[in-house]
């Protein structure tokens, strides 16, 4: 390993004695070049599995992450949350062993999760290095034989827990289906991003058993799939006990790759009743896939949007009392968003109009030179993304996003050096492009007593 | 301060270079994932024989417990760190050590928030920009014990982060319209959590578990106090009694050493202005904890169609220093932390009735407070709570199986052992409000290590099923008999108001 220590002084040297701002000169934006590499050894099994191992000998646990390609996007017609049922289902019963994996990650002392998102979903599990055989066999245990021992008894069980966590996040809970609104009136009936990840309750008491084998026999195969595993471990043996456990699981078919269309023709409103304090807004635009170029000039113009939005409604024009920008990058089409919680005396409506305000003020002003702060945001942008690397998961997220899109694990610098390029131009003109001249989707919601807190939408 | 031994490099940096060539990336093979040769599964013997026992554990690390140090400026100013060379970040918690028990409700929130705002050295705008220029990270929290504003940044750039961010904590301008920013935002947040039921549960356990005058019956962030009526000069008190040098502690972690961290920090330090000694606040625990309150009634807050309630069982249990904690904490595991623990076993296992139980400890100066919590469906809550109840007798009464006891003392002593540098210096400055030292919050491990099944089996006392305080939030049309029905009185109690200015 090459020591960062002379090049790290430049940097403070540098700040120090030349960085605009700490001696009150006008910042000299666009010179930050950071270099960063994150060593790992990557490579395939023959049945197609990726692996990426990422040694860090000053960590305390080792980190163990696998990511299916497959999420709420494959859910079959009328199993709205198959993807996510099936994610609980692997925490059940295992074929080799007497015990759930639940409780045989508990008794490693395991921090565990998994998530379903639209796209994917992962499984992980941070733990003393101690026990990393255990739980690289019982990882390959249940790619082998997904949800092989649930039964009818295991799977009614799970949909029970399942429809209590739809309650909890969604049905019970103040706005519970803005966000499941928003995405399900943005990306139109035919796109797989129209139902919710968790599903419905009436789609969920639809699964059968013959589902869920189904989808295991079809989804959660090896050449789906990548392993990460990073923090603190032997390579040699770790490689040894990956090959040993993962390499006989056969491969299955790999699906055609699929494309999807966002029809959104003009710009439209959507209004939800909801027994909650506050009027809520948000605005919401199609945006390219996540491996598409432009996403960091919009990410970049989304960030200044922040800014200057939450400057004039919220602290000059006192409409809102917080405005938000953010962008959720998908496979099959992104999202750009903009949400804001009205004042007492704001209609949603008018908040609504405000906000278009400030986007076409944005797109303007990068025509005049006007993008004061670019040059503070992109470093920030910039900072954060090597910040992001501090923990091990953070490092697991970049090794799966090179992965999948880009066929290699390094691409943190390759995404450092795209926000780098990017100037006020292309972050106004993509402002300008993808939002201000471009159709979108408007929800208000309105404060109706009586209405369920988590909002119907009523036209 | 000198750089870590990093897993990755930082190669090239400011200015005009435009970095170093990296090596080329590596690419995976992809027509395997396309194309995959045919493969057979191994025979069923060859598969049994392969994966039909689980492999032994490799030995385990002995780690040594990372550096810590302490000095006291000629002032009186404590700086605490902890050093740790694992990437190149740092992070510092300037810790006033009076917080919400201290001033009036709602005061010490608004006073956290208000320090994002200008100091007497610099103009907030100024200062945040500078700061968003060097990628710092600054936030501000609060505790019962202690006022908190942390700065993190890369370390090379936290030199230049320190310069703005140590005179928002020791040199607040507390300006009106920095004031009235800070409320309007706090109001804002506010608002968009009143209608969620676990806030509204937590607020009214808070209130049963503490008498009216206990600092602690009131949340940290005021309860319901109109917080836009919350004057200036009161968020000001804070400041004008406390902010000495007696009263502020600064805990870093991360890439740093000791000697230059005080040398970095001093000039900012030694300008704050002896006051006199203030006592703190008596937040010792209330008598009627301590006896049993098995006729104290279950406190139902109605929401009219909710198809869950929301129930949260608390108890007053010792103070965050106390010798008891670590069994107490691994008594936390065993029950509510995990998909096999005992509560989760039985009421998301074996019942179905929730996502999920929770349990957690928050340890506190004069005494913590000890909570379950779960989501539950509306039909199954008589059952899932008689169930829960009955649980936590059987604690007190037999101890844990070795093989539980075990896995609650790893999951509790894992949880939060690769933690950042901005989450080790804010567990270290919570931990030195709270009475603590570095060396106490670094021997946690080996305290959860020495716990034995009698200390659990004694520690479980405190939180006798008898003694829980109970508060349910959900339709009390459907709940208030099956909640009778589990031999406590219920009482229905107004939503608070909070939220709603």
């Amino acid at each position: 390993m090459r020591s960062a220590l002379p090049l790290a002084l430049v940097l403070l040297v540098f700040l120090v004695t030349g960085c605009p701002g700490l001696n009150g000169r006008v910042p000299e934006k666009d010179k930050v070049d950071l270099g960063i590499q994150l060593r790992n050894h990557t490579f395939s099994l023959a049945n197609g599995l990726v692996v990426v191992m990422h040694r860090d000998s000053t960590a305390r646990s080792t980190y163990v992450e696998v990511a299916y390609d497959v999420g709420a996007k494959d859910d079959p017609p009328g199993r709205a949350g198959l993807a996510h049922l099936f994610e609980h289902l692997l925490f059940g019963p295992v074929r080799h062993e007497a015990r759930d994996a639940g409780e045989l990650l508990d008794e490693v002392g395991a921090e565990f999760n998994a998530s379903t998102s639209y796209d994917d979903t992962r499984y992980h599990e941070a733990f003393a290095p101690a026990v990393l055989p255990r739980v690289l066999w019982l990882e390959a245990e249940r790619m082998a034989y997904p949800a092989a021992r649930v039964d009818d008894a295991t799977l009614a069980r799970e949909r029970e827990v399942v429809v209590n966590e739809w309650r909890e996040r969604y049905e019970n809970e103040p706005y519970g289906n803005l966000l499941l609104t928003t995405y399900a009136e943005l990306f139109g009936p035919e796109h797989p991003y129209h139902r919710p990840p968790i599903g419905t309750p009436e789609d969920l008491a639809r699964i059968t058993l013959g589902d869920v084998r189904a989808f295991a026999l079809a989804h959660y195969r090896p050449n789906r799939a990548t392993l990460v595993v990073s923090g603190n471990f032997d390579p040699t043996v770790t490689r040894q006990l990956v090959e040993r456990y993962f390499a006989t699981i056969p491969p299955g078919q790999t699906p055609m790759p699929r494309k999807a269309e966002v029809a959104l023709r003009k710009s439209r409103t959507v209004t939800l009743e909801a027994d909650v304090s506050a009027p809520r807004v948000v605005l919401a635009w199609p945006a390219p896939g996540i491996d598409a170029d432009g996403l960091e000039e919009l990410q970049l113009g989304l960030d200044l949007l922040d800014g200057w939005a939450t400057s004039a409604l919220v602290i000059d024009r006192k409409l809102a009392t917080r405005v938000t920008s953010s962008l959720m990058p998908r496979r099959l089409g992104s999202m750009a968003m903009v949400d804001a919680t009205a004042t007492e005396a704001t209609s949603p409506e008018a908040l609504a109009s405000a906000i278009e305000e400030e986007i076409a003020r944005t797109a303007g002003a990068s025509e005049h030179g006007l993008f004061e702060g670019f040059g503070d945001v992109k470093t920030r942008m910039m900072v954060e993304s090597v910040r992001d690397l501090e923990g091990l998961e953070g490092r697991a997220d970049a090794f799966l996003h090179g992965v999948r899109f880009h066929r290699t694990a390094d691409t943190v610098q390759d995404h450092l050096r795209r926000i780098q390029r990017v100037t006020f131009t292309d972050a106004g003109g993509a402002v300008r492009q993808l939002l201000a001249d471009a159709p979108h989707l408007t929800v208000l919601v309105r404060p109706t007593k009586g209405a369920p807190r988590a909002g119907r939408v009523v036209r | 301060m000198k750089p870590a031994a990093w897993s990755f490099v930082v190669l090239a940096l400011l200015g005009c270079t435009s970095g170093r060539p990296l090596e080329a990336p590596q690419r995976y093979v992809d027509p395997l994932r396309q194309f995959p040769p045919a493969m057979a599964r191994g025979t069923p013997a060859a598969e049994d024989d392969l994966r039909g026992t689980a492999p032994a554990s490799l030995p385990r690390q002995a780690w040594p417990r990372l550096a810590s140090a302490e000095s006291r400026l000629p002032n009186g100013m404590r700086i605490a760190t902890v050093a740790r060379r694992d990437f190149p970040s740092v992070a510092c918690t300037f810790a006033l050590d009076r917080g919400a028990a201290d001033v009036p409700p709602g005061a010490a929130l608004v006073y956290a928030s208000t320090l994002h705002g200008s100091s007497e050295d610099y103009d907030r705008q100024e200062a945040n920009r500078y700061l968003e220029f060097v990628g710092a990270r600054v936030t501000t929290s609060l505790s019962f014990e202690g006022t908190f504003l942390r700065v993190s940044a890369l370390t090379p750039l936290f030199v230049s982060a320190v310069s703005r961010a140590a005179p928002k904590f020791l040199a607040p301008k507390l300006a009106e319209a920095d004031v009235d920013r800070a409320r309007t935002s706090l109001m804002a947040q506010r608002r968009l959590v009143a209608d969620e039921p676990r806030g509204q549960a937590f607020s009214e356990l808070y209130a049963a578990l503490f008498p009216g005058n206990h600092p602690y019956a009131v949340e940290r962030d005021g309860g319901d106090v109109d917080l836009g009526k919350l004057h200036p000069k009161v968020i000001a008190q804070l400041r004008d009694l406390y902010l000495a040098p007696e009263h502020v502690i600064v805990a870093c972690a991360g890439d740093l050493e000791h000697a230059r961290m005080v040398r970095l920090l001093t000039p900012y330090l030694e300008r704050l202005a002896p006051k006199p000694a203030r006592p703190r606040t008596d937040v010792s625990a209330p008598a009627a904890s301590a006896k049993s309150t098995e006729s104290a009634p279950i406190l139902l807050v109605d929401r009219p169609d909710a198809s869950q309630a929301t129930v949260v069982l608390g108890w007053v249990v010792p103070e965050g220093t106390s010798p008891e904690m670590p069994a107490i904490e691994v008594l936390a595991n065993a029950t509510g932390v995990g998909l096999s623990s005992r509560l989760n076993l039985t009421a998301r296992r074996e019942l179905g009735a929730t996502y999920g139980v929770h349990t957690s400890v928050s340890r506190r100066r004069g005494a913590s407070v000890a909570t379950i919590d779960a989501a539950i469906e509306t039909s199954k809550v008589e059952a899932t709570v008689a169930r829960m109840l009955a649980e936590m007798a059987r604690l007190g009464r037999e101890e844990l199986e070795p093989e539980e006891l075990a896995s609650a003392k790893i999951r509790a002593a894992q949880r939060g052992a690769d933690t950042s540098s901005e989450g080790l210096a804010t567990a270290l400055a919570a931990e030195l409000t709270l009475g603590g030292s570095a060396k106490d919050m670094l021997s946690g491990g080996e305290r959860l290590a020495n716990v034995s099944a009698e200390n659990v089996r004694a520690a479980a006392r405190w939180l006798d099923p008898a003694a829980a305080r109970i508060v349910v939030v959900g339709d009390a049309a459907k709940l208030e008999a099956p909640l009778r029905a589990l031999g406590r009185p219920v009482e229905r109690v107004q939503k608070r108001s909070k939220g709603r200015p």
